[in-house]
């Protein structure tokens, strides 16, 4: 019996063995994910929930940027230049295969290359700081520090480039650009007619930012919220900035907010991990926010082809072609390697959508300088100097909001726009359709010096003589802004604190245009939910049973409404449906089945809507995801908070007001470490609307 | 003697702070400390409280990251439960195995 279990034992152990590695990996006390306890000190404090940097003079100032960057948020940068390049699945696996293939065949990483050595050769001093950066986050890397996503995933972080840096910029201004709105346009035009097309590139009913329309000459050769308040109506006399960005929610938040200070400026803002510079912010001079303007700057192009040669103007040409390698690595590590041949034409990558081949023209595929225009932006001390930082940046263009502490309150629609003929429906590219005859600099045209008080929520910016876009968002957020801000210049001076209140409202003025829907099409069940809005004040507050049967209304008529195009629920804006059920290009009985539906809702908005914000390695270990809690608001409320499970939203609530100070929250924490008691530290005062004041 | 042996014999699988190996850390160390433990345990009762020994070194370990930084330790335990699970399971299980392995093999007291 002893000589079996002898026997036994070691044949017991090798057994063992052969289980998954990375299950030893995971329980591993010294090399597994407990080793990250042991984290090293900080680099640069947190004061306050921002980071702070004091250097010497602005290199110092960017090598410490990279490595307090690094050491609060490396895995979040690592994963972003990984998306951007097509990377991701050397670290995620293949669930990450899909994602590679879309970015890499866009090639993005091809422009942030041609960018990368522009700026070497004829900014070489920006470019020297991107090289200081840079070295703070290798130099943070080569102490191996115990970073507790690549000990689970027992992968090591691979040194950084300046590459990366403006990887990141390409793949934010990608996630701003439209993506594939014109295919899917194509889509229901098709299924609609032009008459949809007529609805959707008008958009009468919206509110244009500039009260003036625009003319564009011929050229000499996600959804958001900013405004601004001029010094005549504030209780200090000086103006009021704020901006509360709608972008994807996420642990940790997509910005870190810092302030670097050196010997001849200080800035204070929001920034990207993995870029330097401050996004949106102040100095202490000027103060500026952003919301996207969503201009189209994405074409695409079909041809007939021929193989790998396409038709285009008169000539069969063979497309350019490139080889893109992939590898995917497992869990344990194992990596297989893929390749993928894409094509390009001289309109740029081909793709694949919806079964149809496409060619695309992306501006920011271009060598832009976003960067630099940014870096001027921080340093600047007033509006011309602003502007001139202003003229570098390419796209995605953004409704840029300005403040400074003269009293200049103005409105600059930043970026480049190609003029060509149309550019909202795919072209035919073998019949030289949608060429772009050159640029016109946006804020020459859309602009506005001081207004009164101006706001902008991802609306249209101005009536115009050509097109610009068609998926302005809907005006609700933008009219509602101005309504609150009208309704406190009647009552006397503004006051930071109605700005913060503002930025909190959860009123859904949606409600008049759909109780006027609800009166004209709606049944026995349209009048029953008319009868309930008609007592209610439009707040989508989580305790509102009424507010839960609204979003469900809107829900349900847009499902029912553009479902069945194969097309998001949401592309297209609330605005359109209204507009076609009006002219009965869609079927007016969804009215009324969209309230039946609403009506069979008996549980509080809350209860149906919760913030849900969530690491990327969240689906496997939810313990890294923030907790879900009640969420107010909707689509359509200042304080956005589209859909059920809610992961989409402010991503910092931002307020420059000269002469009273500098406020922000930011929906998570400032330290990207889950280990960290400040990994959620603001989320909770996010939820509930608070704000710290930081300058 | 024996008994000082035993106790050495706990401190075994901390020798992983010094090893990259995965394998070698979470099962062959505290393996071999169970083996260096049963073979020095004279009565089935000291085997059979094997998987409680085992939890000596896992306290070790515990309070070295306690000291290191004892918030940053409660939050990954209430992140990673199961990462800690299956530590403690893994040591606690080599660690048997090895007694129970020692024990046999330890050379036996001729019979009177």
């Amino acid at each position: 019996m002893r000589r079996l279990v002898a026997i036994f034992i070691p044949f017991i152990i090798i057994l063992a063995l052969s289980v998954p590695p990375y299950l030893f990996r995971l329980a591993d006390p010294f090399q597994g994910p407990l080793k990250a306890v042991a984290r090293p000190a900080p680099p640069a404090p947190l004061e306050n929930y921002v980071l702070v940097i004091r250097a010497g003079d602005e290199k110092e100032a960017f090598y410490k940027l990279g490595y307090a960057h690094a050491y609060y948020r490396f895995f979040q940068m690592d994963v972003l230049r990984r998306v951007a390049e097509g990377k991701l699945s050397e670290l995620l696996g293949e669930a990450a295969f899909e994602t590679d293939v879309y970015f890499r065949t866009r090639g993005l990483y091809i422009s942030a290359g041609r960018t990368w050595d522009y700026l070497k050769q004829n900014y070489p001093h920006y470019a020297e700081l991107i090289e200081s950066y840079t070295r703070g986050i290798n130099d943070f890397l080569a102490g191996r520090p115990p970073i507790v996503e690549y000990l689970i995933l027992g992968k090591s972080p691979e040194p950084w480039s300046p590459v990366d840096t403006l990887a990141i910029a390409k793949l934010i201004a990608w996630s701003l650009s439209g993506g594939e709105d014109d295919i899917e346009l194509k889509t229901l035009v098709d299924a609609l007619g032009p008459q949809f097309l007529e609805l959707a590139l008008v958009r009468g009913e919206n509110t244009p930012i500039l009260p003036r329309r625009v003319t564009f000459a011929p050229p000499l050769d996600l959804g958001s919220n900013n405004w601004i308040i001029s010094p005549n109506f504030t209780v200090t006399g000086k103006p009021i900035l704020a901006n509360d960005p709608h972008l994807s929610l996420s642990a940790p938040p997509v910005w870190i907010f810092q302030r670097v200070e050196t010997p001849n400026y200080t800035v204070m803002g929001v920034a990207f991990p993995g870029t330097p510079l401050v996004v949106i912010g102040t100095n202490g001079y000027v103060a500026w926010g952003f919301t996207n303007t969503g201009v189209d700057v994405i074409d695409y192009y079909y041809y007939v082809w021929n193989g790998t040669r396409y038709y285009y103007n008169g000539s069969w040409i063979e497309a350019n072609r490139r080889i893109e390698k992939f590898k995917i690595c497992d869990l344990n590590n194992r990596c297989v390697e893929r390749s993928l041949e894409v094509l390009e034409t001289v309109h740029g990558p081909v793709i694949e959508y919806k079964g149809q081949r496409y060619s695309m023209r992306w501006l920011g595929n271009n060598v832009t300088l976003e960067a630099l225009a940014l870096y001027y932006m921080d340093k600047a001390r007033n509006i011309t100097e602003f502007l001139n930082g202003l003229k570098y940046f390419v796209t995605p263009s953004q409704n840029t909001v300005y403040a400074d502490r003269y009293g200049v309150v103005a409105y600059f629609a930043s970026g480049y726009f190609p003029i060509r003929n149309g550019g909202y429906l795919p072209f035919n590219g073998s019949r030289g359709e949608g060429e772009w005859r050159g640029y016109v600099w946006l804020p020459s045209v859309l602009y506005y010096i001081n207004p009164p008080y101006l706001a902008t929520a991802n609306n249209k910016v101005a009536d115009a003589n050509i097109y610009l876009q068609w998926r302005w968002a809907d005006r609700y957020r933008h009219d509602r802004i101005m309504e609150l801000i009208a309704q406190k210049v009647a009552r006397g001076k503004i006051s930071v604190e109605d700005v913060m209140e503002i930025q909190r409202d959860i009123v859904d003025i949606s409600c008049k245009d759909v109780k006027v829907l609800l009166d004209m099409y709606g049944g026995e069940k349209g009048r029953e939910l008319l009868n309930e809005l008609n007592k209610w004040d439009c707040s989508m507050s989580a305790e509102s049973l009424t507010a839960a049967r609204y979003a469900m209304f809107l829900y349900n008529l847009q499902k029912l409404a553009w479902g069945r195009f194969n097309v998001s629920i949401t592309f297209v804006p609330f605005e359109i449906t209204l507009a076609a059920i009006k002219r009965g290009l869609i079927e007016r009985s969804i009215v009324e089945k969209a309230a039946e539906e609403a009506l069979k809702i008996n549980t509080p908005w809350g209860n149906l809507h919760k913030y849900s914000i969530s690491h990327v390695l969240g689906a496997v270990f939810p313990g890294l995801n923030y907790k879900k809690v009640e969420a107010p608001g909707d689509w359509f409320t200042i304080n956005v908070a589209p859909g059920f499970d809610v992961s989409h939203g402010p991503s910092v609530r931002f307020i420059a007001a000269f002469g009273d100070g500098v406020y922000m929250m930011l929906p998570g924490g400032p330290d990207g470490d889950p280990l960290s008691p400040l990994y959620d530290a603001m989320y909770m005062p996010w939820v509930r609307g608070e704000y710290v004041k930081v300058g | 003697m024996s008994k000082w042996v035993r106790y050495i014999s706990l401190l075994v699988p901390l020798l992983g702070i010094a090893s990259p190996w995965h394998e070698l850390n979470v099962a062959l160390l505290p393996f071999i400390g169970g083996v260096i433990y049963g073979y020095f345990t004279d009565k089935r009762r000291g085997v059979a409280i094997a998987p409680v020994a085992a939890l000596v070194p896992v306290a070790v370990v515990l309070a070295y990251y306690g000291v290191i930084n004892g918030a940053r330790l409660i939050r990954f335990i209430s992140i990673f439960p199961l990462f800690v699970w299956l530590w403690v399971i893994f040591w606690a299980v080599f660690f048997t195995l090895g007694a129970v392995f020692g024990y046999v093999i330890r050379p036996r007291a001729p019979n009177r």
